[in-house]
């Protein structure tokens, strides 16, 4: 996917995020839909958009929602790393892939973003975060199946495809 | 260095989260102060934000008023009732209203500045708020043009949100009491000198100690502030919801479920500070 079009997925993501989404809560649970791109472009496409918008829009979302700036970006760098390489383990043309990708991304960054705040003199239970966490991978994997049936699948380029040339923005 | 060269890759990721490191200590030294670039960037976001958060506000009301309808009909028919027990309370005021004229004369007679009648407020929208986030920071669309200042109090028609925690010319970041590591001191509103404190539990609530141990607290007794340090009196905090003695430290405490319902807040008050 080129940059500018990522950016606008991101842009608008967030800008839901922070404004309407807290109406879609789900026992005072709201889903985090640039964690939920951020999972998806390394899984889908590959290369480092997940990682640099993420670095990105976590600092956005720190200025504007958190005592300290820096805790969403460093989650979501590893959470785009990770993703990186644990598509290489499954199988990308199936929704329980999906799952298995919003249950492991979601519980990662919020354990991390945890640990960051903890470690800089936050007071949030973890029992508290795992008790959330549940109903964030179930939000989020919706989101995500929904993404990837109307936009992510169209955008898949599989090795195999024919005219395939390779991923110009993709390392491997 | 041809290690790095060949793993260039792997140098860069490393680099910036070196430097993400860096900013979040930085930013964890220097809380509550924002640069000029956040200062800026905080301005564009509010400005793109508040338009889309109107149109979000707006939908969501009309939506959930056709879901509703039964309980908007209810809630009506409990507000008509409402309003003639208030009806009846207002004559019942109207009887010492006499009485409160005396004192007031006393009040200008002895100079003294009662708190309620000197202080102005500030209405304010709820332009930015992150529900996927454990923090309730959220921002408002009014500034220091308004008269905000850092660590006005900030409420609601359902009590105590929290304070004003950082200030640009038209937007200000609001933390909320659960939030918050200082204490917050309180009264029971049924027996006001029963005090006691109240912290953030970590789980989105609240809780704290009775100053005294014997003090005969129960379950649902609505709590206030007390006026004693930041947050002026009468502010309601919210319901007790468990009472527990805690024998090791001889403590009565107390867990709190705060009276504002801080993933749907739309519109806020801002107590200006006399500065």
């Amino acid at each position: 996917m080129k940059y500018r079009y990522a950016l606008l997925f991101f842009f608008i993501g967030y800008l839901i995020q922070s404004t309407v989404m807290v109406h879609f809560s789900v026992f005072g649970v709201s889903p985090n839909l640039v964690l939920c791109l951020v999972i998806l472009f390394p899984f889908l496409y590959g290369g480092n958009q997940g990682m640099a918008l993420g670095i990105l829009f976590g600092l956005l979302q720190d200025l504007n929602f958190s005592l300290i700036i820096g805790p969403s970006a460093i989650g979501y760098l590893i959470v785009a790393l990770i993703m990186g390489y644990i598509k290489r383990l499954l199988y990308r043309e199936s929704i329980l892939t999906i799952f298995f990708a919003a249950a492991i991304g979601t519980t990662l960054y919020y354990t991390l973003y945890w640990i960051i705040i903890t470690i800089f003199g936050g007071t949030y239970h973890y029992l508290y975060i795992i008790k959330e966490i549940p109903i964030l991978v179930f939000y989020h994997f919706l989101i995500m199946v929904v993404y990837y049936l109307l936009i992510g699948k169209k955008a898949i380029r599989f090795n195999q495809d024919r005219y395939y040339k390779g991923n110009p923005y993709s390392y491997e | 260095m041809k290690w790095y060269r060949e793993h260039i890759r792997l140098t860069i990721i490393s680099i910036v989260l070196f430097l993400l490191f860096t900013l979040t200590v930085v930013s964890y030294l220097h809380q509550g102060s924002n640069s000029w670039l956040g200062s800026q960037i905080e301005r564009v976001n509010v400005f793109i934000q508040e338009p889309v958060s109107d149109g979000g506000n707006g939908l969501a009301d009309t939506v959930k008023g056709l879901f509703l309808f039964k309980r908007v009909m209810a809630e009506n028919r409990a507000l008509e009732d409402e309003n003639a027990e208030l009806k009846r309370e207002v004559i019942k005021q109207a009887l010492s209203r006499e009485e409160l004229a005396e004192l007031r004369d006393l009040n200008e007679a002895l100079n003294h500045e009662s708190f309620a009648e000197n202080q102005e407020y500030v209405t304010a929208a709820v332009v930015a708020m992150d529900g996927s986030q454990w923090y309730r920071i959220f921002t408002i669309n009014a500034g220091s043009e308004k008269g905000i200042h850092k660590d006005d109090i900030v409420i609601n028609a359902k009590g105590l949100v929290g304070r004003i925690l950082d200030v640009g010319p038209k937007w200000s970041k609001v933390i909320s009491i659960i939030d918050e590591k200082n204490d917050v001191s309180f009264q029971v509103f049924r027996k006001l000198d029963l005090l006691g404190v109240l912290t953030g539990d970590g789980k989105g609530g609240l809780t704290g100690y009775m100053l005294d141990v014997d003090a005969s607290v129960i379950e649902g007794d609505v709590l206030i502030t007390s006026g004693m340090e930041l947050y002026p009196q009468g502010i309601p905090i919210g319901k007790i919801s468990k009472v527990s003695q805690d024998k090791d430290a001889l403590l009565q405490t107390v867990e709190v479920e705060p009276a504002v319902e801080f993933t749907s807040i739309q519109k806020v008050t801002v107590i200006l500070s006399d500065r």
